[in-house]
């Protein structure tokens, strides 16, 4: 039995919302799945903030909290219910500036402390958090931030690389920059970097390193790093067998059209890791690529800590916004949005054995285009469920939203909170009951695995 | 004390959440996810007066106000309140910048009014030049790959150029973003055969400008605010800002 739930994050209060809610991403508490938030764009003259939710996404409310504008932005839970917000915003100036934020309330968190060094010039962070049990308590929180650092060479050239801070609750914690770019990419980094870390002190973190661009086409190759000791020894775990540097590199020579579109959507940026908590020595990858034309995400995976990898274990051709994540039973979630006929569907699909070759199919929406409406999504498991944020065009017609059929209570399919019309014609409505544009909402989404003890019967989620 | 005019014109941009109400409890909650606090008042909202526009019309609505001093306040007092937006859902909180006496309504309605001429002000004030002109050409420039979030510029090229303020320099290149990514969507597009007043800006520190070749860099404008793109039609309130300005 399998319980999924979708929900728009978007609150009755904010009903005449038309933003473009941008580049989502989410965080969920491990020792308290309840809490939950979604981090995405939101327009000025609103501070910047994130979206809350205390009961597992079924209710969200928005935390505004620093002065400025936000251009990208993702979090991580501690397991002590600590919320680490990265986020690139600049409230003086314009340069895109990393700021390291966190709060152990995020339910009411107002302006929140920093707790790195701001650095300037950089693009796309991505937080992953850790918490590791510790002989003596309290346990401690491994923050992990990648992102594409600029500052070098003038801003025309830009290097992989991740803060890694080993006790992020600390009162003072202490953040070590390490460049993770081990050979010379031309004319940068590729803009991913996603660090995955596991309880043995396994950090695995992948990103592409470009070898060239004319205007049309990247060449990269996508490189994996590991750190067999938390991050602490400057992720050269993994060396690659033709070059014996730091790196391995998974596939090289890879062709990418950039910049090209797919439903309005740019591509190459759908670079996605994940490591089994069972297991160290397991790890998934994903990237999208154009070997054959069409764009193609491809899912491969490695059984010997990173030295070898498969060959494509699953491939979707036309999709983009990848995220991988492994659940505790090692069974691997991946998402993903595929063009079809025309419409954006977003996909959540599961492995059904250990072959890494057989996977379930749940469509969780299918939706309209609606231009470049993000340059990633996520998902991210807690035990033996999964939960996710996907960026979509809100028209609340249930039959958007296949996985969740209609209900009484649920008239929309997915679970709606802003104001909308009950019955057709589908419509979102204002405060003063009037309708409201349509435009781009984060959409929370939850599927409770087979065998999950005891699914909470509070949840109004569809068994499928 | 009533507030001076510059006083209130500092309050009202800097904060973004701003009306008139009758506060009904004090140390209560009217949101759902947040306990009660000595320093909370809960306020029937009687005017709106500036407000995101995704919360629609708060006319009696209830907000949560996180106030700064305990004690200044008493139930049924009618205040200006002057916040920021703290939490919207299961309710909406916000937390005080200051409060002040309902005598001053009309002037903070009038000062929530002027906002967008007071930014048209500032942005005449920054701009190098200020013209009259129509865009003879656009043109895309490569594409910009380092940042993801590039604003993907394009050049526009001016005829019939009058100046409002400053000296107009041969050979100007002007550029706008052409990116739809949200940092960028608010920002002026132009076109052939437009008309209008055109504030130019040096370009910022960030994002970095594409290749121009041997254009001089004192030559290169740009335009990205909403408001430095105006239809001739502003010409008489742009004339008098600027005399506004010069008289100071």
């Amino acid at each position: 039995m399998t319980v999924v739930r979708v929900v728009n994050t978007v609150p009755a209060e904010r009903s005449d919302e038309t933003d473009l809610n941008w580049q989502p991403s989410i965080a969920i508490n491990p020792a308290n799945p309840n809490e939950i938030v979604v981090s995405a764009y939101t327009e000025p003259p609103n501070n910047v903030g994130f979206s809350y939710s205390y009961d597992r996404g079924q209710n969200w409310q928005i935390n505004f909290s620093e002065p400025g504008e936000q251009l990208d932005q993702s979090a991580g839970f501690g397991a002590s219910g600590e919320l680490y917000w990265t986020v690139a915003f600049d409230p003086a100036s314009a340069i895109p500036t990393l700021h390291v934020l966190r709060t152990p309330d995020p339910a009411t968190a107002g302006p929140l402390p920093e707790i790195d060094t701001p650095r300037p010039e950089i693009d796309q962070p991505y937080a992953h958090v850790f918490t590791h049990g510790e002989p003596i308590p309290p346990d401690t929180d491994r923050l992990y931030v990648g992102y594409i650092d600029h500052s070098h060479n003038m801003g025309d050239s830009a290097i992989a690389t991740v803060d890694v801070c080993l006790d992020a609750r600390a009162a003072v914690p202490v953040f070590t920059q390490v460049p993770i770019e081990f050979r010379a990419s031309l004319p940068l980094d590729g803009y991913e970097v996603r660090p995955a870390a596991h309880g043995d002190g396994t950090v695995y973190v992948a990103h592409k390193s470009w070898s060239s661009w004319n205007n049309t086409t990247v060449i990269t190759d996508i490189v994996v790093v590991r750190d067999d000791n938390w991050g602490a020894d400057g992720f050269v775990s993994l060396t690659d067998p033709i070059d014996g540097k730091p790196g391995l590199r998974v596939a090289t020579k890879v062709h990418i059209k950039d910049p090209q579109l797919l439903g309005g959507q740019r591509l190459d940026n759908d670079l996605s890791l994940a490591v089994d908590p069972t297991n160290s020595a397991t790890a998934y990858i994903v990237w999208g690529d154009n070997a054959q034309g069409e764009y193609t995400l491809r899912v491969r995976r490695s059984l010997d800590r990173g030295n070898i990898w498969s060959g494509d274990l699953l491939t979707i051709a036309n999709a983009n916004l990848a995220g991988l994540a492994i659940n505790s039973d090692g069974r691997v979630g991946f998402v993903y949005q595929q063009l079809v006929a025309g419409l954006w569907e977003t996909h959540f699909r599961r492995t059904s054995d250990n072959t890494g070759r057989n996977w379930d199919d749940i469509i969780l929406a299918r939706t309209p285009t609606a231009g470049e409406v993000a340059d990633y999504s996520r998902v991210i498991a807690v035990g033996k469920d999964f939960y996710g944020v996907f960026p979509a065009w809100n028209t609340p017609n249930p039959a958007n939203f296949p996985a969740t059929p209609p209900t009484p209570s649920n008239p929309n399919g997915a679970r709606f909170l802003r104001n909308t019309t009950k019955t057709a014609p589908w419509q979102l409505l204002g405060s003063g009951g009037f309708p409201v544009a349509e435009s781009v909402d984060p959409f929370f989404y939850m599927v409770q695995d087979d065998g999950t003890p005891n699914p909470p019967t509070d949840l109004t989620g569809t068994v499928v | 004390m009533p507030y001076s005019r510059p006083e209130l014109q500092k309050l009202v941009r800097d904060s973004n959440l701003i009306f008139s109400g009758t506060v009904i409890e004090l140390g209560a909650s009217s949101v759902a996810n947040l306990a009660p606090r000595d320093n909370f008042a809960v306020v029937w909202v009687d005017n709106p007066m500036r407000s995101d526009p995704a919360l629609g019309d708060l006319r009696r609505r209830k907000i949560t106000v996180e106030l700064l001093t305990q004690g200044e306040l008493q139930p049924d007092q009618k205040v200006i309140f002057f916040t920021l937006n703290w939490i919207q859902g299961g309710g909406i909180a916000a937390r005080e910048v200051t409060h002040l006496e309902t005598q001053q309504e009309d002037e903070v309605a009038a000062e929530v009014a002027r906002m967008p001429e007071r930014h048209l002000a500032e942005r005449l004030a920054s701009a190098i030049l200020v013209v009259v002109a129509e865009v003879t050409e656009t043109k895309a420039t490569p594409f910009d790959v380092r940042w993801r979030n590039a604003p993907q510029w394009a050049t526009a090229s001016f005829r019939n150029v009058e100046a409002l303020r400053g000296q107009p320099i041969e050979n100007m290149v002007v550029l706008f973003p052409t990116s739809g990514r949200p940092m960028w969507a608010r920002s002026p597009r132009l076109r052939k055969g437009q008309r209008g007043i055109f504030l130019l800006h040096r370009p910022p520190d960030w994002p970095p400008l594409p290749d121009l070749g041997p254009t001089l860099t004192s030559a290169v404008f740009t335009v990205l605010d909403p408001a430095d793109v105006q239809p001739v039609s502003q010409r008489p309130l742009v004339e008098k800002l600027l005399r506004q300005r010069s008289a100071r």
